[in-house]
C-alpha cells in the first residue's frame, strides 16, 4: 500500500529531497532475520523538518543508516526504494557515493559523544571532511571554512585545537553539527541529537538547529523518542512502532492523534501545567522483532483491537489531514471489503 | 613538555628505587654471601687477594662501616660503572662481562622482538581490515598455530631442519672463528648468518600474539562510532584505516610493547641456551650455576634498568599518540 503523500520515486532532482518507498530492512541474527524497518514510506519536502518518533528499538536509527547507505555488516535492505535528491544511493558507483554523501546528505549521529576520533582535534575533523571531498583545498580556504562553521554553531574559534576529551557534551554535539554542515547539504538526518544532554544545553542546541534551518532551508529528518521535544521543532511528525510508520501527523496538537499508539504516547507526556504530574504509559512491551505479531503489530497492546487487527496489516489512510495505519478508520468499509472477498 | 618532565622525574625515581632494592637485597639475605664466595674460590684452588676480598665485603655489606656509608659507596661505584668482580670470570669485572654479552642480546633478541612487534601489528591491521576474507582466516589460523607451539619446540624443529638436516644455517654460536685480518663486512655477514635461526625462532613464537592482539583491537575500533562517522563523511579508506582505526587500536598494545622490549634483556634465556648464544641470558645461567652473586646482581640491575627505560620510551610514544595521556596528571 502506497502512502498517498509519497510521490512515486523518480530521478527528478527537483522533486522532494528525500523519498522512501516501501523500504524494509532486516538484521541477520543467530535466531533468524529480525525485521527492524518494515515497509516504510516517507517523503521529506524541501525545507521541511519531519520528526520521527518511536520507542527505543523501534528502528529509527536503522532507518537513518539505511538512508545513508551505512548499514552495518549483517543488515540487509529487503526491498523498497530510496531517493536522495533524485539519486538512488544503492546503485551509485562507490566513489561517486563516497563523494555524494555529506554533499547531498549528511547525518548527526545518535552518539555524538563517540562520533569524534579521540586522537584528532576539532580542526583535524573538519579538515579531514573538507579534504576527503576536495583534496586540493588550500589550508587558508579550509581554515576559513572552519571558522565559518564554528561561528555557525557558536563555538569559540580557539576550540579548533581542542581534542574531544577537552570538550563538554554540548560542545561535542555542536562540533558534530558543524561537521554535518560542512557542505551545506540539502538533506540532514539528525538521530537523537540531544538525548545525552541536560535540558538547558538541549534547548540551546535545538534553537541552534532552528536558526540554521531557517537560514539554510535544508530538509531535516529529526529523530527522537521525545514526542514533546519533536513537536516544538517539526512541521510534521511520523510515529514509528516496531519498524512501521503508524501515523504521520500534519497537525501537532495534543488532540490530533488518531492512532491508538500515538494517543498512548501523548498520554505519556507529563502534564506540567496541571497541579499534579500525570504520566500514563502504554501497558505491555514492544514486540520481539523475530516474532512480529500478525496483522497490526500493535494489536497485542491496543485497547481497541478487534478481529481484523490480528490478521490484516492496516493500510495508511488519510484521516483529517493525518496519515494513519489503523483499521478503526476503515471500519466503515469493512463490510464492503468482506463483500469483495 | 610538562608531560615529558613529569615522566622523566618518575623514571629517575624508579631507577633510584631499583638501585636501592638492589643494594638492600644481599644485605637482607640470610648467611653471608662473602663466605659462600670465598668457599667457592677455595674449592677451585684460587684464593682471593686482599684487595678483591675487601671489594667483596664492601659489595655485600659485610664491611665494618655504617650502612649509610656503604650505601654512599655503592652509589658512587655505580656512577663509575663499577658493579664488582665476577667470580666465574675472575679477574674480569661484572661490568666487563655485561659489556661483552649485552650487545649480542640486544642485537639478536632486540631486533627479533622489534621485527615481531612491527610485522605482527602491521599484519593484524591488514587482517582486521580484510576481516572475514581468506587472507584473514589464513593469517589468523597460521599464527594461532605458531603461538600455540611451545618455544622450545619451534627452536628444536628449526635447528633440526635448517641446521642439522639441510645445513642452510649454523646450529650454534653467534659467529665462527674466522682467520685474523678478515674484512669487517665478512665478519658482519657471518654474524647475521648466525643470527637467522635464533632470530627466526623468536619472531615465529612471538608474532602470533601481536597479530591476533592487534587484529582484535582493530576490529573493535572499526566498530566505533567515530569510524562510521568518518566513513559517512567520505574519509578515504587509507586515512580511515591508519588515522582513525589503527592509531586508536594500537594504544592498548603499547604497554605490552614496553614489557616485551624491557624483557628482551632477560627474556632471551631459552634462545641463548638452545643456540649457545653468548648473550646476557647465557651469562645469567652461568652466574646462577656458579653462585656468582656479583654477576647475578649486575644482570638483575641491567634487566631492571631495561624494563624502566623501555617503559619510559613507550610512555613518550603513548603521549605522542594519545592526547588524553599527554594531558592527564
Ligand atoms: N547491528 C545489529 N544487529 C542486530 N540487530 C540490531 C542491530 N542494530 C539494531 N538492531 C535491532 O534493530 C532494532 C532497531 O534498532 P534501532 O537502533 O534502529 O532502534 P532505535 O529506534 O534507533 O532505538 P533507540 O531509540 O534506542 O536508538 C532493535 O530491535 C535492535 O535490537
Ligand atoms: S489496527 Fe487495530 S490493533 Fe492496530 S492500532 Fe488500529 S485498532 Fe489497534
Ligand atoms: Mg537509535
Amino acid at each position: 500500500m502506497r502512502t498517498p503523500l509519497a510521490s512515486s520515486p523518480t530521478d527528478n532532482p527537483d522533486g522532494p529531497p528525500l523519498i522512501l518507498d516501501q523500504v524494509s530492512v532486516s538484521f541477520n541474527t543467530s535466531k533468524g532475520p529480525a525485521r527492524a524497518v518494515n515497509d516504510v514510506s516517507l517523503t521529506l519536502a524541501q525545507g521541511e523538518i519531519l520528526g520521527l518518533v518511536g520507542e527505543s528499538g523501534s528502528g529509527k536509527s536503522t532507518l537513518a543508516f539505511t538512508v545513508m547507505g551505512l548499514l552495518p555488516d549483517g543488515a540487509r535492505v529487503d526491498g523498497g526504494q530510496i531517493r536522495v535528491m533524485g539519486k538512488d544511493l544503492y546503485h551509485l558507483d562507490p566513489e561517486v557515493l563516497r563523494d555524494f554523501r555529506w554533499k547531498g546528505i549528511s547525518m548527526v549521529f545518535q552518539s555524538a559523544m563517540n562520533a569524534l576520533n579521540p586522537v584528532l582535534t576539532v580542526q583535524d575533523h573538519i579538515f579531514d571532511t573538507l579534504r576527503s571531498h576536495d583534496p586540493n583545498i588550500t589550508d587558508e580556504k579550509a581554515r576559513q571554512r572552519m571558522l565559518e562553521l564554528l561561528d555557525l554553531v557558536k563555538i569559540d574559534a580557539r576550540r579548533a585545537r581542542s581534542f574531544p576529551h577537552e570538550l563538554s557534551g554540548g560542545m561535542k554535539q555542536r562540533v558534530v553539527l558543524a561537521i554535518a554542515m560542512v557542505f551545506n547539504p540539502p538533506v540532514l538526518l539528525m538521530d537523537e541529537p540531544t538525548t545525552a544532554l541536560d535540558v538547558v544545553v538541549q534547548r540551546s542546541i535545538l534553537n541552534q538547529v532552528r536558526e540554521i534551518q531557517a537560514e539554510r532551508k535544508m530538509a531535516i529528518l529529526f529523530i527522537s523518542h521525545d514526542f514533546s521535544l519533536v513537536r516544538s521543532l517539526a512541521h510534521r511528525v511520523a510515529i514509528m512502532y516496531a519498524g512501521r510508520i503508524v501515523e504521520i501527523t500534519a497537525s501537532l496538537g495534543k488532540s490530533d492523534a488518531h492512532h491508538p499508539y500515538t494517543e498512548g504516547l501523548m498520554r505519556a507526556i507529563p502534564e506540567l501545567s496541571e497541579d499534579e504530574v500525570t504520566i500514563s504509559g502504554i501497558p505491555g512491551n514492544p514486540p520481539d522483532l523475530l516474532h512480529l505479531p500478525t496483522g497490526c503489530p500493535f494489536h497485542p497492546r491496543c485497547p481497541v483491537a478487534f478481529d481484523r487487527c490480528r490478521t490484516e496489516v492496516p493500510p495508511m489512510l488519510q484521516v483529517q489531514g493525518n496519515l494513519v495505519a489503523c483499521h478503526q478508520y476503515s471500519r466503515s468499509g469493512e463490510e464492503s471489503d468482506h463483500g469483495l472477498e | 613538555m610538562r608531560f615529558f618532565l613529569n615522566r622523566l622525574g618518575f623514571l629517575l625515581i624508579s631507577i633510584w628505587a631499583a638501585l636501592t632494592v638492589n643494594f638492600l637485597i644481599p644485605r637482607m639475605m640470610p648467611g653471608n654471601p662473602v663466605d659462600a664466595i670465598l668457599a667457592h674460590f677455595q674449592s677451585e684452588g684460587a684464593p682471593l687477594g686482599p684487595n678483591a676480598l675487601h671489594a667483596l665485603e664492601q659489595q655485600f655489606g659485610v664491611a665494618h662501616s655504617s650502612i649509610w656509608s656503604q650505601y654512599w659507596g655503592y652509589l658512587q661505584n655505580l656512577l663509575h660503572g663499577q658493579l664488582g668482580t665476577s667470580i666465574t670470570y675472575y679477574p674480569l669485572t661484572v661490568t666487563q662481562v655485561i659489556e661483552r654479552s649485552l650487545p649480542w642480546t640486544l642485537g639478536l633478541a632486540g631486533t627479533a622482538t622489534i621485527i615481531s612487534v612491527l610485522l605482527g601489528t602491521f599484519l593484524g591491521v591488514y587482517a582486521a581490515w580484510h576481516r572475514g576474507t581468506r587472507i584473514d582466516a589464513g593469517l589468523t589460523t597460521v599464527t594461532m598455530f605458531t603461538s600455540a607451539i611451545p618455544y622450545f619446540w619451534i627452536a628444536l624443529i628449526l635447528v633440526y631442519l635448517f641446521g642439522f638436516e639441510l645445513h642452510w644455517f649454523p646450529q650454534f654460536h653467534a659467529f665462527s672463528t674466522l682467520p685474523p685480518g678478515v674484512a669487517w663486512w665478512k665478519f658482519a655477514l657471518d654474524i647475521l648468518y648466525h643470527a637467522v635461526l635464533p632470530g627466526a625462532t623468536i619472531v615465529i613464537s612471538a608474532i602470533g600474539g601481536w597479530l591476533v592482539g592487534m587484529r582484535n583491537n582493530m576490529i573493535q575500533t572499526l566498530g566505533e562510532d567515530y569510524v562510521t562517522f568518518a566513513r559517512a563523511r567520505g574519509v578515504r579508506n587509507r586515512r580511515l584505516m591508519i588515522a582513525y582505526a589503527a592509531r586508536n587500536a594500537i594504544l592498548p598494545n603499547l604497554t605490552g610493547f614496553a614489557m616485551a622490549i624491557g624483557f628482551v634483556v632477560g627474556g632471551a634465556l631459552l634462545t641463548e641456551i638452545v643456540f649457545s648464544y653468548p648473550g646476557i641470558g647465557m651469562q645469567l645461567l652461568t652466574a646462577v650455576e656458579n653462585e656468582d652473586y656479583p654477576l647475578m646482581q649486575g644482570i638483575f640491575l641491567i634487566i631492571a634498568l631495561a624494563v624502566l627505560l623501555a617503559n619510559f620510551f613507550v610512555e613518550m610514544v603513548y603521549g605522542f599518540l594519545d592526547p588524553r595521556a599527554r594531558q592527564g596528571e
